[in-house]
């Protein structure tokens, strides 16, 4: 019961003294962790080959073979799963990532970061042990049912709850803040899958076995101990709270609230649905590069890159997805959030007309350049949005609002790929040359980016019918009675 | 420090709650080590590209 009352929002409201600083880490640790579902490929081939891996003697000429080369030599039996089934494994997840965030988005915003962390943490660790009993009877269900469902309620949950904690601690630099966290989403992945590798190299080398069921146990337990630590680091700032020389009027544009919307009334303006679009464009469209990275490259490039240095690549352009969350989101805090999205939508379109255009001047500089712009500009779409949202819509609800607003990752997360390999097999089927097969499909994302241009000229403030009254935060006032001699901005 | 919070409404009651900067910096390095190995595994596998 002691832990559950620590959990409660009252007991996580900081005291004087208390370093705002800390709490970066703190969100950081948490989406570090989630992160994890970006490396989830990494278990794509081994899962294919469970029960052949079970037929086979251990030898000393296996476990001598290293992970990867141990899978590519096996051939999978018939009973195996295939890799689309495995990848629904991931689609699931983010499905359920997008509809845990808008389900649990206003509980969330009333039970205050602490508690929601620690239940993703539960949901995200008790996952992995579900999907570890999965794989060792091989269940698919178990599987779909532990990492999807359970571990994508534990991702959307993870995903938001820190974000409206950042934003309350720095009014001043809310872009920068929340891009601090979600910097680790994207940062996490290339925690987990050399991590990932090493701990099922550890495993088979234990058990002669792929190691995924071990490993899968042993991520549930690191990522709960490493969450937790999000957990007891979190603070949420003292009603009236500001940043000592913070003056709120002086920061203002034009599209900055001084009011709040609630989360039911959010949805029902145009503002809301306007960035739901351009969220949804700007995610799909960054889909259509990191799904086709690697062939791509192989195929405009086919002696300079081979499947090695394509891997590699892909691990570049996670760099550029990362880095990109960080300083896309820390820019819009100097020229606007509007401006950053108009820069995103007419950049981008110009860099996937690049993209071609460098295949046929046999440009690798330029290919790669422009693939990097792109996935900073993926990135930073989804670090800058929450800001857009507080811009809007107020910090009240800001959280609630957010996880409504993820449905549109979960819609591109099936929508991106489906259009990518539809336009793919209709290149294929009408016999155009390899090279050229990724034109159309790049020039569709180009539109689809001017798509999300006009929603970003159509945002204007949000009218004043749907602005909440000011009432005080009742959740807190137990605790703290404003001081107004005290109180500044 | 600037970036001290300065808490503008609290009760009598409440302690105080001193973060050092040593606890700042502790906290950061626990999140930006693993990150800074995941970063060095992924530029290694990739500067083949530039070669």
């Amino acid at each position: 019961m002691a832990l559950l009352s620590f959990l409660d929002r009252e007991r996580s409201i900081a005291k004087p003294g208390f370093n705002r600083w800390l709490v970066p880490p703190a969100a950081l640790a948490i989406h570090l962790s989630i992160g994890q579902a970006y490396a989830f490929s990494v278990f794509n081939k081994p899962l294919t080959k469970l029960v052949a891996m079970r037929q086979l003697a251990p030898t000393d000429t296996l476990r001598a073979l290293s992970q990867s080369k141990l899978v590519d030599a096996l051939v999978a039996a018939p009973t195996d799963w295939s890799i689309p089934e495995v990848t629904w494994v991931f689609s699931i997840a983010i499905v359920f990532l997008g509809l845990s965030a808008a389900v649990f988005g206003a509980w969330l915003d009333r039970v205050g970061p602490r508690k929601a962390m620690f239940a993703s943490a539960i949901c995200f660790s008790f996952g992995f042990f579900v999907g570890s009993l999965g794989v060792y009877y091989h269940q698919f269900w178990l599987l779909l049912l532990g990492y999807g469902v359970l571990g994508g309620i534990g991702l959307g949950l993870a995903y938001i709850s820190p974000v409206s904690t950042l934003i309350k601690w720095f009014p001043d630099k809310p872009g920068m803040a929340t891009g601090l966290a979600i910097m680790g989403f994207g940062g996490g992945a290339m925690i987990a899958a050399p991590l990932s590798v090493s701990l099922m190299q550890y495993f088979h080398s234990l058990h002669h076995a792929l190691g995924v069921t071990g490993t899968f146990a042993a991520l549930g337990v690191i990522y709960f101990i490493y969450m937790m630590f999000g957990v007891f680091t979190v603070r949420v700032p003292a009603p009236g709270w500001n940043p000592v020389g913070y003056v709120p009027s002086e920061h203002q544009g034009k599209l900055v609230s001084s009011y709040n919307v609630s989360v039911n009334d959010a949805w029902k303006t145009q503002q809301f649905w306007l960035l739901w679009i351009m969220l949804l464009v700007n995610v799909t469209a960054g889909i259509g590069i990191l799904s086709q990275a690697s062939p791509m490259s192989q195929d405009f490039f086919p002696v300079r890159i081979t499947a090695v240095i394509a891997g590699g690549f892909v691990g570049l352009l996670s760099i550029a997805n990362m880095s990109g969350r960080f300083l896309w989101s820390t820019f819009s805090d100097y020229i606007g959030r509007k401006v950053t999205y108009l820069v995103f939508f007419t950049l981008g379109p110009l860099m996937y007309i690049l993209i071609p255009l460098s295949g046929r001047i046999r440009s690798v500089a330029l290919f790669v350049f422009c693939c990097f712009v792109i996935l900073t500009m993926y990135g930073g779409g989804f670090a800058t949005i929450p800001a857009y949202l507080r811009d809007l819509f107020g910090t009240r609800q800001v959280g609630a609002i957010h996880g409504r607003l993820l449905t549109a990752w979960s819609t591109a997360g099936v929508l991106g790929p489906a259009l990518v390999s539809y336009i793919g097999k209709y290149q294929t089927d009408h016999g155009v040359p390899k090279a050229h097969q990724y034109d159309l499909t790049l020039y569709i994302m180009a539109g689809l980016l001017l798509i999300g241009l006009i929603c970003d000229l159509m945002v204007r403030p949000v009218d004043a019918k749907y602005h909440a009254p000011e009432i005080p935060d009742t959740s807190t006032m137990r605790v703290f009675t404003p001081n107004p001699e005290r109180t500044r901005g | 420090m600037a970036d001290d919070v300065r808490m503008q409404s609290a009760s009598a009651s409440s302690r105080a709650e001193n973060s050092s900067k040593v606890l700042v910096i502790l906290a950061w390095t626990f999140v930006l080590v693993p990150l800074a190995w995941g970063v060095t595994q992924t530029v290694i596998k990739s500067v083949a590209i530039f070669r």
